[in-house]
């Protein structure tokens, strides 16, 4: 479903502004520093903010227009919200049927279906208040889903769960969108999350949206503001895997070219996109036949950036694909790296996620 | 002392404490309900009023519903014309009078029960699909459940120790407008004190029952949530 909006709301001092068109079939990411209005964008497409005027075209569906607002209700979107708001006066299950039981739609899936992808079975019988914060969201997910959404809207769903949870919870929710293939807007801090479940991103300040596109875009390395460039990513489509159980290896063919990497560091059917931090990438001029990294990718320099006092950051281009590097200023003047020159990336490792770059909220 | 001396005073305290309890929940949920999510200018004109019966004297309340319900009287004729009681010295204009008189004790625990709903809660009701009279029932009732708990307990035992305006506006009709507070009050008139006695221990012994009956059970609904 297309989504088409213009968005006018003043709230006190805040204005938002917003107008941006967001592709069918897309996850997206919503980025940009606190108070820039992610949230109030998000409450306002669900019909949430009374105030708002400007439009929204959902689909075929006019949910705005001018003051014309269609109720919440009706819009059938599925929200999830930073702190789960479960029904406290119900089970899990009966927070599921809620939902299911008010669905406009036709139901595209079981609800058993639902509990198993968002791996919640084993705490259906139980109340919401003696769930874990990680529990709790994953019930909201199951829980929007139920309602047969045609849009998901998440605002940031793993602010409120801790740390060791939330890489876990955020690969249940890249399979989410897998598995039940709903567009879904998101609110994130967190860029690398951003980087690995969306494939389009808008970025937010003051309550305008300053730019959207694809993430891999509006997340490369030179379109990131200083503070987000502390620890600069690359993201990488994957394109096919083949698991070498013998060695705990699996091999991947990816938009950079063949890697092979731990099966550790990518769970099975997940996800489509990798990260590789630009930390990690070293940069030789010719194959390092010697030595123990297993992933040397030919590539050439596009561009440098001197990024600190000590720091360059090299873009490579490697067929389709882009990469990040981060090497010295003595190391680029050493190898005399200029635009045009062929080099190999030695990529030490690959993460799904950036835990260095994880604000804290 | 015969026992109808006793239980037609108590029962018909019990039955206008129970009427009045039922019609101010459901006049009361409405009204604190607004009030509880209202932004409107109105609403601190509309809470003053609501509060209005805690400030003054029964008193003032009574001669006013005096007024207003003698057949004369606004109520009077209103209930004339559509072929209703009389208002005044009767059942009917008791229970009116009881609802003003204890209407505060219900509405503002109403008011704080539907005030502590998180409005996310309600959001995402709303956004699963419930429409606004959905979310009322759905949602918001069973959440503020205690709240309304400890309205129709205050409503009824507010209702129970009633005594100036039933005197005002009810007169002592057996039966019909003679409460328990009344039937105590004539009987100390007349010096009858053994009556007198038995009748407020009565009083005592049951609303001392019904506040422990009350409270085990908001207990024994605490621990079950534990």
């Amino acid at each position: 479903m297309k989504l088409d909006f213009n968005l006018q709301l003043k709230k006190g001092a805040f204005s938002l502004h917003a107008e941006a068109n967001i592709p069918a079939e897309s996850v997206t990411a919503i980025i940009g520093p606190s108070g820039a209005g992610k949230s109030t964008l998000l409450r306002c497409l669900a019909g949430l903010e009374p105030t708002v005027h400007g439009h929204i075209h959902a689909g075929e569906e006019h949910w705005l227009e001018n003051k014309r607002s269609l109720s919440p209700h009706f819009r059938r979107i599925g929200f999830v919200f930073q702190h789960a708001a479960l029904f406290e006066h119900l089970s899990v299950s009966q927070n599921l049927n809620y939902a299911r039981k008010r669905a406009l739609d036709s139901d595209r899936f079981t609800l058993e279906e639902i509990a198993q992808a968002t791996r919640i079975e084993h705490l259906l019988s139980r109340s919401p208040e003696n769930l874990s914060g990680g529990e709790r969201q994953r019930v909201a997910i199951a829980r929007a889903i139920a309602s047969n959404p045609q849009l998901l809207l998440l605002d940031e769903p793993l602010s409120a769960v801790d740390e060791a949870s939330r890489f876990q919870l955020s690969i249940e929710l890249d399979r989410a969108f897998h598995a039940f293939k709903i567009p879904a807007l998101y609110v994130t801090h967190n860029l690398a999350e951003a980087a690995r479940l969306s494939n389009h991103a808008i970025r937010m300040v003051d309550g305008r949206i300053t730019e959207a596109g694809p993430t891999s875009q509006i997340l490369a390395p030179s379109s990131l503001s200083l503070d987000e460039l502390n620890s600069p990513f690359s993201i990488v489509t994957i394109h096919s895997r083949r698991d070498l159980p013998g060695e705990g290896l699996v091999e991947i063919a990816s938009a950079i070219g063949p890697l092979t990497i731990p099966a550790s560091a990518l769970p099975q059917d997940l996800p489509d996109r990798l990260l590789i931090r630009a930390r990690d990438i070293g940069l030789s001029l010719s194959r390092i036949d010697q030595s123990s990294f297993l992933n040397q990718i030919p590539a050439t320099v596009k561009t440098l950036q001197s990024q600190s006092a000590s720091q360059t950051l090299v873009t490579l281009s490697c067929q389709e694909g882009t990469l990040h590097a981060l090497v010295t200023h003595r190391s680029a003047k050493h190898l005399q790296l200029t635009p045009g020159s062929p080099v190999h990336a030695l990529i030490k490792s690959v993460t799904l996620v950036d835990q260095d770059s994880t604000p804290t909220p | 002392m015969t026992v109808s001396e006793i239980w037609i005073p108590l029962a018909l305290t019990l039955k206008l404490a129970a009427v009045t309890t039922i019609l101010l929940l459901l006049i009361c949920a409405p009204l604190s309900w607004w009030l509880a999510r209202s932004s409107s200018r109105l609403r601190p004109i509309v809470e003053a009023v609501v509060a209005l019966p805690i400030v003054l004297p029964p008193s003032v309340i009574g001669f006013y519903l005096l007024i207003c319900l003698a057949p004369q009287g606004p109520l009077g004729q209103l209930s004339a014309a559509l072929g209703g009681p009389a208002l005044v010295f009767s059942f009917p204009g008791l229970v009116i009078g009881s609802i003003i008189y204890s209407l505060p004790f219900v509405a503002q625990p109403l008011q704080n029960a539907f005030s502590s709903i998180r409005q996310d809660q309600l959001d995402a009701a709303a956004t699963l699909g419930a429409a606004p009279l959905d979310r009322f029932f759905s949602v918001a009732i069973p959440l503020a459940k205690r709240g309304i708990l400890t309205a129709a307990v205050l409503g009824f035992a507010h209702t129970l120790g009633e005594f100036g305006v039933v005197l005002m506006i009810g007169g002592s009709i057996p039966g019909e407008t003679r409460t328990m507070s009344i039937a105590i009050y004539e009987n100390v008139e007349m010096l009858e004190y053994g009556k007198a006695h038995i009748l407020a221990a009565t009083m005592l012994v049951s609303s001392f029952l019904l506040l422990f009956l009350v409270y085990t059970i908001n207990r024994a609904n605490n621990a079950s949530k534990r």
